[in-house]
């Protein structure tokens, strides 16, 4: 629409919109040079990685990297198990739990209620609680990090102990989620950016078909599932790929919050493995002689960045394959009118 | 079948403020309107947008509840009633048909959510098939967004139908239609309605279409009912002088006179007042309405009207020529084969004349509705 | 039910209609509506309020308590906000984390929204893979491992960039106090998300905007400056907080690329507070964060009152 309709033959137009076209193609290369690098080092010897200058294509191909991470992933019994905690597959298998509770909670509650604030609602009501419900979208999550892991270990009490009930010698009840799944799932159950994506969409759907609807007689939770829902599979999908994202990523607060090493995600196990690999901040000698015995330790046991390069692409994997089914609706799903 | 009443509704939007000062409200969407509507009988609601007429209708459907008043149904009061319990079948402006429902789906989803058997309901949608007409039956097996305009909305009357509902509610259900569909699908409706006798809310913005659909018409401005009449009530004998203007087009010439002495004086112009008239105008300033029908053209006294513009109607065997006297907007009813002139001279046809008081919209003299036999 | 039973028992003012006075005021919307519109709302209520707004102000009443890993809290007013005032290293934390924010917004911001705008200019059936391309996720933690590769200092992508193709002497990269912030701020130039959201607004400017531009003889920026980004300030306006409060508390990035090194000089604010939990100092670790959320909304705000959103206003 930015270049004119008709009369595109002119010379300045012409060279104009080549260059527009190149810059978007040299994007695109730049952008998916990562992925190639990454994909090609995981084929890499783990002398190769290391070779300077690095490689364009693998001189010698090998498996090496990839049958590693399969002994990872089995947890069999090689020298490199001794890198990770337990077989990678248990970690994998707990961010797919984690994911799975997030997605499975959260998009029917933030919808559901996105949903009421955009279609039940009304007048200062639907306005407070728009606010009450986005609110948290402007605070710094730092912020809340020590009373959310607080709130983990004595729920309901964002305290570091339980307060005794006053003149007797009894705690008050609580419930210690902490090291568990649930402290990585509940806190991110309900996100206000999809509550904001939701109704965004929600706000889009005339009025009409859903007045239509009530003169037909269908309850509002009748006429939410069978006529709200199927026209609003697009934002469905990319909400579903936010939180699943977010959720699949998530390091920070895992780490805070679990402490066994078989719950971790595999994100949180990656970044630990990654530590061992390579220490960083090395700032004396005893450190890093202690760090090269580590090093030579790990590479030892023939892990290298091709290694980790190829727990990054199984890791990817999967936001990968989101953004592939969720494509289609990427585009229809978003219909955002900013913060108000 | 329903007799409507609607009692003394009062209907404001809360405001979308997070405080409700009573500063930041606007007037109410309806402010003490009553209506009555008899049973069979179709009333066009008619007003321009914003004047409340929606809102009545989503009053008397159940959509919206109303601060304060009474809607009633054969006598029960219904105001708190949920839409469903009623007994409603409504048409929207756009339709409102279910996107991810095919036409079938769209007209059964009301035996669906009542419970109702499946056959029950595939027998009421084949025999609406058969009433809505030719072609009919193929528009079921396709989905809204698939339909053009005209095939949505004969879907969506039917889905209004299916259910035998004792009151029609049709919210401007032709307006998004083109014109050639728009005059079609008016009498098709008009058919519909004739042929089942249902009461029937008809809203709409378009005069001409409530005065087509209704047997009664209701004037809205500003969230009050100006008039409930005929056609001819409010044709001759117009509330106001917002339902002498509105009703009628073209519309009626308003111009501000003088009377004095069973004169009426405009500019440098004199007309004298007939006798039967003269009492019923009190001197002093008046305004003065004259309809396009009533002007008496080439009469000797007459004041001169600048031709701006001739538009003939060939079906009508008429023509109207634009322009404007003493100031204000005038448009007068020639004959079809009037000779193109740029000035003619026209005089009020005083038996059609209508006057309003000056300051207010009252009237102080109406022809009334003449007598043809 | 039946279509003509009218008269049902959750009806308030059936029965008593014809004593009632017209004026009454009546409920907004009928009960069951109300109650399932509530049913509807009150699971996100909950979650929100105990993992959103509680929390939020028990870190308020956490910064003035002297709260730690076990022993009994107690009010010790502003004491954990002196204590870090005077502490160095919070300044240090404050000065990174601004140059970190303003690199990173200064750098990748505008970005997306230019590639947005020139994508939905290629034909139809091209913006489908082209968009797809250039908005290919990769997981967070996988592309950080990539940078790390890819940043080594001795066998490092970048360097053999540096050094053989500019010619330049060999560079220190993340290991220079001086460039460590800029080096990492730099993988997020290529790696956005928001892109998306950018392209689904300006697919909903209708064309007829454009066309009219295009008959008063708009050009190429002329269109761009008067339609495109006024149709996209509310999303430009959300997104850059997002982008301020979002930079501000970086953490994951810096934390596996350099871990705080070289002394300090990538330790960002939220990795101190980090630091102070895992000291299991909750209290001084709180009130890092209520320094974190003053400054950061101070920014909102200023952000909010240059930045009106409604560009029909």
């Amino acid at each position: 629409m930015l270049f004119p309709q008709v009369g595109r033959r002119q010379p300045a137009l012409r060279i104009a919109w080549w260059l527009v076209v190149a810059f978007l193609c040299l994007g695109i290369t730049l952008h998916l040079f990562p992925f190639y690098f990454m994909l090609v080092t995981s084929f890499k010897s783990g002398e190769e990685v290391l070779a300077f200058p690095p490689t364009w294509w693998p001189h010698e191909g090998t498996l090496a990297g990839w049958r590693l991470v399969v002994s990872l992933v089995q947890g069999s019994n090689s020298a490199a198990a001794r890198l990770m905690d337990g077989p990678f597959w248990m970690f994998f298998l707990n961010s797919v739990q984690i994911t799975f509770w997030v997605l499975v909670l959260g998009i029917p509650i933030t919808s559901l209620a996105a949903y009421a604030n955009s279609k039940l609602q009304r007048g200062p009501l639907a306005r407070w609680s728009f606010l009450f419900f986005i609110g948290t979208l402007m605070m710094p999550a730092a912020l809340t990090l020590i009373p959310n892991y607080l709130l983990t270990r004595n729920f309901p009490f964002a305290l570091p102990s339980v307060p005794g009930i006053p003149g007797t010698d009894l705690e008050f009840p609580s419930v210690r989620i902490w090291d568990t799944h649930w402290a990585v799932i509940l806190p991110i159950v309900f996100q206000a950016f999809n509550f904001l994506l939701f109704k965004g969409f929600f706000d889009t759907i005339p009025d009409s078909v859903i007045q239509a609807a009530r003169v037909d007689g269908g309850s509002e939770f009748n006429i939410f599932r069978r006529i709200v829902l199927p026209m609003s599979v697009p934002v469905y999908a990319v909400a579903i790929w936010t939180a699943f994202s977010g959720a699949w990523d998530q390091f920070l607060w895992p780490l805070v919050v679990l402490q066994s090493p078989e719950k971790m995600p595999a994100s949180v196990e990656i970044y630990l493995l990654l530590q061992r690999f390579t220490q960083a901040g090395a700032t004396n000698a005893d450190q890093a002689s202690a760090q090269a015995q580590q090093m030579q330790d790990i590479l030892s046991a023939g892990m290298s960045w091709n290694g980790l390069m190829v727990l990054g692409i199984l890791q990817s994997l999967p936001v990968f394959i989101a953004f592939i089914v969720c494509r289609e609706y990427l585009l229809r799903g978003i219909r955002l009118r900013g913060l108000k | 079948m329903a007799r409507i009443e609607v009692d003394q509704v009062v209907k404001r939007y809360a405001s979308d403020t997070i405080v409700d000062r009573e500063a930041s409200r606007t007037r109410p969407a309806l402010n003490s309107v009553s209506m009555a509507v008899a049973d069979g009988e179709t009333v066009s609601v008619v007003g321009a947008s914003g004047c409340g007429k929606s809102t009545l209708l989503k009053v008397v459907a159940g959509l919206e509840y109303p601060d304060a008043g009474r809607v009633l149904y054969n006598g029960t009061d219904v105001t708190y009633v949920r839409p469903q319990e009623r007994g409603v079948g409504m048409v929207f402006q756009d339709y409102a048909l279910y996107p991810s429902m095919k036409g079938q789906g769209n007209l059964a989803y009301y035996f669906q959510v009542h419970d109702r058997t499946e056959e029950e309901a595939e027998q009421r949608v084949r025999e609406t098939a058969d009433r809505m007409g030719v072609g009919f039956e193929h528009l079921l097996g396709r989905v809204p967004t698939t339909l053009s305009g005209g095939e949505q909305q004969r879907v969506a009357i039917a889905r209004c139908i299916v259910r035998d509902p004792q009151l029609f509610l049709m919210d401007e259900p032709i307006s998004n239609l083109d014109a050639k569909l728009r005059e079609q699908t008016r009498i098709e409706i008009r058919k519909l309605l004739r042929k089942f006798a249902i009461t029937t809310l008809y809203v709409t913005h378009d005069q001409q279409e409530a005065v087509f659909m209704g047997d009664r018409i209701a004037v809205m401005r500003d969230g009050d009912i100006q008039q409930l009449g005929s056609f001819d009530e409010l044709y001759y004998t117009p509330a106001n002088l917002f339902v002498a203007t509105f009703i009628g087009s073209p519309p009626m010439a308003v111009l501000p006179v003088v009377v004095a002495g069973g004169e009426v004086v405009v500019g440098d112009l004199r007309w004298r007042l007939p006798d039967d008239v003269r009492p019923a105008v009190p001197d002093g300033p008046v305004r003065l309405g004259v309809r396009p029908e009533g002007w008496i053209v080439d009469a000797g006294d007459g004041a001169v009207l600048r031709v701006r513009h001739r538009e003939r109607i060939p079906t009508e065997r008429a023509s109207f020529l634009y322009g404007s006297v003493g100031g204000a907007a005038v448009a007068v009813a020639t004959a079809i084969d009037f000779p193109d002139r740029s000035e003619v001279r026209v005089t009020p046809e005083w038996s059609r004349a209508y006057f309003f008081a000056a300051d207010t919209e009252d009237p102080i003299h109406l022809p009334g509705v003449l007598e043809l036999f | 039910m039946t279509e003509r039973q009218v008269v049902t028992e959750d009806v308030p003012t059936a029965d008593a209609a014809g004593g009632r006075a017209p004026d009454k005021p009546a409920p907004r919307l009928s009960r069951r509506r109300r109650l399932e519109g509530v049913l509807f709302v009150i699971p996100a209520f909950l979650f929100q309020l105990s993992w959103g707004w509680y929390p939020l102000v028990m870190a308020f009443v956490i910064s003035l308590t002297n709260a730690r890993f076990r022993g009994p809290v107690e009010f010790t007013g502003l004491e954990s906000y002196q204590r870090l005032w005077s502490d160095p290293l919070v300044g240090q934390a404050f000065k990174v984390t601004a140059i970190y924010a303003a690199l990173s917004i200064g750098l990748t911001f505008m970005i997306p929204i230019l590639v947005a705008i020139l994508l939905m200019e290629m034909p139809r059936r091209h913006i489908r893979w082209m968009m797809l391309l250039w908005f290919l996720p990769l997981s967070g933690i996988a592309s950080t491992l990539l940078f790390r590769y890819m940043f080594n200092a001795q066998y490092g992508l970048f360097q053999w960039i540096a050094t053989e193709v500019l010619h330049l002497p060999p560079q220190p990269f993340l290991n220079s106090s001086d460039q460590v912030l800029f080096w990492l701020v730099f993988p997020g130039i290529l790696f956005f998300g928001p892109g998306l959201i950018y392209m689904a607004t300006l697919q909903g400017i209708p064309a007829s905007y454009y066309e009219a531009a295009e008959i008063e003889g708009a050009g190429f920026w002329r269109k761009v400056w008067t339609i495109s980004l006024p149709r996209l300030r509310p999303v430009i306006s959300m997104l850059l907080i997002f982008a301020v409060i979002g930079s501000s508390q970086a953490f994951e990035f810096p934390l596996i690329m350099t871990g705080g090194a070289p002394g300090g000089a990538s330790r960002t604010v939220v990795m101190y507070l980090y630091d102070l939990l895992r000291g299991l100092r909750y209290a001084d670790a709180t009130a890092l964060g209520v320094y974190l959320f003053l400054v950061t909304m101070a920014l909102v705000i200023i952000q909010r009152r240059f930045f009106r959103e409604d560009p029909d206003r």
